[in-house]
């Protein structure tokens, strides 16, 4: 939900991230031309493309074939950035903002699945297959910053080089547990426990304090009610509920542990 | 639990089984029997724990002979169940490729039970090595994603009725049969629908009153597939649940 276990490059502020200084990604996004010599970028420390771990293993030609075909979108709130359901030729990387992950039931109402963020890889997964498809309706939350890279090259580069696909599968294995992750939150039984299961699953892995561990919601609570199955109504009541009883310290988005242990019990 | 080399008839069998999936079939003669030659057989009493979660991911297990199920454990020691594996079914593939996050869930014998274990180091070796394995490796890990994921879509908008339904109809298909039986305790069925286990039972009796059902409890006959499909919706057709 977070994708949390996404190895992603940390460390950067966001707005930095939105920064390149890659000669071959500013051609591309002048000219759309494509050349018959892919411009060789250098591994310059700035840019968010280079540094990301996704390309990890890729050489500089191959990085550079990928840079100049890509794109950048460059999206107000509320724009879509792809459909479920619709062939997966392209992958994303967000460099700024956010975007909601959402399907639409029958009866036309939105299942919000997830969201992702600065330096999050969208639909890498899908793009490695030739005939997958986007798993959810993206759409960005607020202006946001996207690149998009060719699924066919990266398959064309997964095929002949098997470090590379290694550590693709690395993405894949990282997704696979998040999704476990997932099943975990939904299917505690009760509105109460999936949301203290949420909340205590933003919380890093390496954080083994009790107490004074402020994690972000990644999504408006009345998405993220959504995501957890429950009503926003249901959402607020159980936050307050959490806060009575000084578990929780909660600010707009901004959520403060006070008391994990009792938080863990409070469900148990 | 107790390691140790394997036999060579166990050899024989191994081979059976991974040559059962596509990925293992782009490997060499000699690859298959390196990574043979470096298996090991682990055997479980019930109840025993065979990996545990965030363990370092030692082997990927290919079940023998018993019944392996896929949990993970709370911070109260409640277990939550998520899949159950019989003789033939591969575990933990992925987290060999999770580098050091170690095992995804913790996997225990629910039956006495034997494994081979594949050594993640080798796994990894040979899909740095072999091109055409680790793609369809990848091809397969993505295909059980998209399961998983539809998974938990399926939790974020679905009534009792139709997680029993949908999980009767996976096993089903599974076991080829109308006369069907649950793999594991109806309590683990709850755990794995996040379900009250009250619910499951109230929904089969349900069921077998409404005639979608035979009245019987065991096997589960299954009378009215049309219903269960269309309670399902088309939408979540083909939903995997326990796909890891």
């Amino acid at each position: 939900m977070s994708r949390q276990n996404t190895p992603t490059a940390n460390n950067r502020q966001p707005e930095e991230a939105a920064v390149t200084s890659c000669d071959a990604i500013k051609l591309a996004d002048v000219t759309h031309a494509r050349l018959a010599e892919p411009l060789l970028c250098p591994r310059l420390e700035h840019c968010a493309i280079h540094r990301h771990p996704f390309f990890q293993d890729l050489g500089d030609q191959d990085l550079a074939s990928l840079c100049q075909r890509s794109r950048l979108h460059t999206l107000e709130a509320g724009e879509m950035l792809c459909r479920e359901g619709d062939r997966a030729e392209r992958f994303f990387i967000v460099l700024s903002g956010s975007v909601k992950l959402f399907r639409v039931t029958d009866q036309g109402s939105e299942r919000v699945l997830g969201s992702a963020g600065g330096d999050e890889v969208l639909a890498e997964v899908a793009a490695c297959s030739p005939d997958g498809r986007y798993p959810w309706y993206a759409q960005s939350l607020e202006p946001t910053r996207v690149r998009s890279f060719s699924g066919a090259l990266l398959r064309e580069m997964v095929a002949g080089r098997s470090d590379y696909m290694m550590n693709v599968m690395r993405y894949v294995a990282a997704a696979m547990s998040q999704t476990v992750e997932d099943r975990t939150i939904l299917s505690a039984q009760n509105a109460r426990e999936r949301l203290v299961q949420y909340l205590l699953s933003l919380v890093p892995g390496t954080d083994r304090r009790n107490s004074g561990i402020v994690v972000e919601l990644p999504l408006p609570k009345g998405l993220l009610a959504s995501q957890l199955a429950m009503q926003p109504e249901t959402l607020s009541r159980v936050l307050k509920e959490l806060r009575n009883r000084g578990l929780v310290q909660v600010a707009q988005r901004q959520v403060t542990i006070l008391d994990r242990a009792g938080l863990q019990e409070f469900v148990g | 639990m107790h390691e140790t080399r394997i036999q060579n008839e166990e050899a024989q069998r191994l081979r059976d089984w991974l040559l059962a999936y596509s990925p293992f079939r782009s490997l060499s003669r000699r690859e298959l029997d390196n990574l043979i030659g470096t298996s090991v057989r682990l055997e479980t009493r019930s109840g025993e724990l065979l990996f545990s979660e965030g363990e370092p991911a030692r082997y990927c297990g290919v079940v023998d002979s018993g019944q392996i199920a896929g949990v993970r454990y709370t911070e109260n020691g409640d277990e939550k169940f998520f899949c159950a594996h019989g003789p033939g079914r591969l575990v933990a593939l992925t987290a060999a490729f999770l580098n050091g996050n170690g095992y995804i869930m913790s996997y225990r014998a629910t039956l006495r039970t034997r494994v081979f274990g594949l050594p993640a180091r080798q796994l990894r070796a040979l899909a740095e090595a072999n091109g055409p394995f680790a793609a369809r490796l990848l091809e397969q890990t993505s295909e059980r994603l998209q399961s998983s994921f539809n998974q938990v879509d399926f939790f974020t908008a679905s009534s009792a009725e139709q997680r029993v339904a949908a999980f009767l109809l996976q096993l089903h298909e599974e076991q080829g049969t109308r006369e069907i039986r649950l793999p594991c305790r109806q309590k683990q069925v709850a755990l794995m629908l996040g379900v009250r286990e009250e619910t499951v039972s109230r929904v089969l009796n349900d069921f077998r009153r409404e005639g979608i059902l035979a009245p019987e409890r065991s096997p589960i006959g299954l009378r009215d597939l049309d219903f269960l499909e269309q309670l399902v919706g088309e939408q979540h057709g083909g939903l995997r649940f326990g796909a890891l």
